[in-house]
């Protein structure tokens, strides 16, 4: 599948500070990708270098076939993007708001009731902006991201501030986009439960670096069970599982992760942890959801940091 | 190819002009606010010429024209200079929505200059008015009994280049609102640089003045203004011509390097 997005050893620094630290990234056409980190790890700065806000300190950042650093412009004619919270222009209503919006992209304005359709915002025509809601103004700087039907929509967290029935509502309009219109979809957002019925990929971005990136379907079918011990002396049993040749993580003050195992596997480590006279009160075998996956890597990469 | 890209720059630019109209709060008003110092100076010059018949009276009808233009090329220009540069980006900093702007098809320096022409625009239509009252003034003047009273077409030409004069100030002006998030900054530096413009272009009595932009249109217009009116000049270090030249080019230079700089900077 060709690449909507593909940032190639792309590093970042501010000043000496090193935030990105020669990431790759594909983002297949097509795809509805969650990015997943913490808050601090770098996202924002991707998503920004993405839509050409951010110059990098090396790499090369392709966005739509064109690259991003010295020919922006063409990839931002068939973008969409929604970054950070939504600043919008409060002394104005949202068509006139759009109207900025169709102006610059040169589209006609008829593209406005389709958008404010799309996004389900219906308001009275005269109210302005400075009184939306929260939802309201997230839903509006959607509507503005989709002016022009864009190739490629950027979003960084989407679903901010939104109620329940609007974030369902938000899901769904995500889930059906690449279909209706064909369209990419790169996301960032911290509600795990939503990425995991959204998401069609996922890249999750940990301390300046790529820790994982592919199909969500790849992480569910990997069988990627995890076996989560709570022993009583954890650096022990830490020690006996590595000298056992077993992926094994601390988590939490007396609990171990053993990672990528399966029943029969575990069954077998019950024994040998026995054999070697090594107490646990718990052992808890779970194939993680994408929030136990998600702390899973986290104390995977702190623990090799 | 080269011929596509400029119309194709042309075009978004145009776009960007009307985009940043569309964003401005109350238009009309803002309109009524550039026309605002002609009305006031044909009102001004319409009651002198009622009430004290100056019509009669030409250096009196002269000083009542001296004093407006000296006025307006010395204060009121650079007043305007400071609003609506702090007006048109303020505008951004105040709904945080430089982010939003950026990522949509154009560049930073677009948006500094849509921003930046906008800002000349309304000066221009501003100054055009002053100069469409004092022409009609004269006009009407020389239907009087007022001998030797005639437009003086190269006052009225010095007039019209008044808003390329002072490009650099509204560059200068424009770059302090562009850059800084508190507009009251740019506002207070601009009101002050604009109070001191007649006592450093008067203190500055050879080119020393040159370097201080706020100047340029007392300079430019009022001595013109006291040629015009017969009083001895001392302070012109170079030609109206060559002094027009030189604002331009230090606006163009200057336009080159925040260009350069733009195109290096993120958005924060």
């Amino acid at each position: 599948m060709p690449a909507a997005i593909q940032l190639t050893r792309v590093s970042k620094n501010f000043g000496t500070r090193p935030v990105l630290k020669n990431i790759d990234l594909t983002v297949p056409k097509g795809s509805l990708f969650a990015f997943l980190g913490n808050n601090g790890q770098g996202k924002s700065t991707t998503i920004r270098i993405i839509t050409g806000l951010y110059r990098i300190t090396s790499g090369k950042v392709i966005v739509l076939g064109q690259d991003m650093q010295s020919q922006p412009i063409p990839a931002l004619e068939r973008m969409g993007c929604l970054v950070d919270s939504p600043s919008l222009y409060n002394h104005m209503t949202a068509r006139e708001f759009l109207k900025i919006g169709c102006v610059i992209k040169n589209i006609p304005y008829q593209e406005i009731d389709r958008v404010l359709e799309i996004v389900n915002l219906h308001t009275e025509p005269r109210l302005k902006i400075a009184l939306y809601s929260l939802g309201m103004r997230q839903r509006l700087a959607l509507a503005h991201a989709l002016l022009g039907n864009p190739e490629l929509l950027i979003l960084d967290e989407p679903t901010n501030g939104l109620d329940p029935e609007g974030i369902k509502e938000i899901r769904e309009l995500l889930i059906s986009l690449p279909e209706k219109t064909g369209c990419t979809i790169f996301f960032s957002s911290h509600q795990l439960e939503e990425v995991e019925k959204t998401a069609s990929h996922l890249a999750l971005l940990d301390q300046g670096k790529i820790l994982f990136q592919g199909q969500l379907e790849e992480i569910r079918a990997a069988g990627r069970s995890a076996l989560l011990l709570d022993v009583l002396d954890v650096e022990k049993a830490f020690n006996f599982l590595l000298e056992a040749k077993y992926e094994v993580s601390r988590y939490g003050e007396h609990q171990l992760l053993v990672e990528k195992i399966t029943r029969k596997e575990a069954s077998a480590l019950y024994r040998q942890l026995m054999a070697a006279d090594i107490e646990f009160y718990q052992a808890v075998l779970e194939k993680p959801s994408l929030e136990q996956w998600f702390s899973q890597q986290m104390a995977i990469s702190r623990n090799k940091a | 190819m080269t011929v596509q890209k400029t119309q194709d720059m042309f075009s978004l630019m145009s776009r960007l002009i009307k985009a940043e109209w569309l964003k401005t709060e109350h238009p009309r008003r803002l309109l009524l606010f550039m026309i605002l110092p002609a009305v006031v100076t044909a009102l001004i010059g319409w009651l002198a010429g009622h009430h004290k018949d100056i019509f009669l009276d030409i250096t009196a009808w002269q000083e009542v024209w001296q004093t407006i233009l000296f006025f307006w090329s010395s204060f009121a220009f650079s007043f305007f200079i400071v609003i609506l540069a702090a007006k048109f980006n303020g505008i951004e900093h105040s709904n945080q929505s430089w982010r939003l702007m950026l990522t949509l098809p154009l560049r930073p320096c677009h948006l500094f200059f849509a921003k930046l022409s906008i800002e000349w625009g309304l000066l221009l239509f501003s100054n055009i008015m002053m100069v469409l009252v004092y022409s009609s003034a004269f006009l009407i003047g020389s239907h009087t009994d007022m001998a030797g009273n005639s437009l003086d077409l190269s006052l009225v030409n010095s007039f019209l280049l008044l808003p390329f004069v002072m490009l650099p100030v509204l560059f200068i002006q424009h770059s302090l609102s562009w850059f800084f998030s508190n507009t009251r900054f740019p506002v207070i530096f601009g009101t002050i640089c604009t109070l001191m413009s007649v006592p450093v272009s008067e203190f500055f009595d050879a080119k020393g003045w040159l370097f201080y932009p706020w100047a340029y249109g007392t300079r430019f217009v009022n001595d013109r203004l006291n040629i015009s009116i017969g009083q001895k000049i001392t302070v012109i270090p170079i030609s109206q011509s060559e002094f027009f030249i030189f604002a331009v080019v230090l606006f163009a230079v200057a336009s080159f390097l925040v260009t350069a700089y733009l195109k290096r900077k993120d958005i924060h």
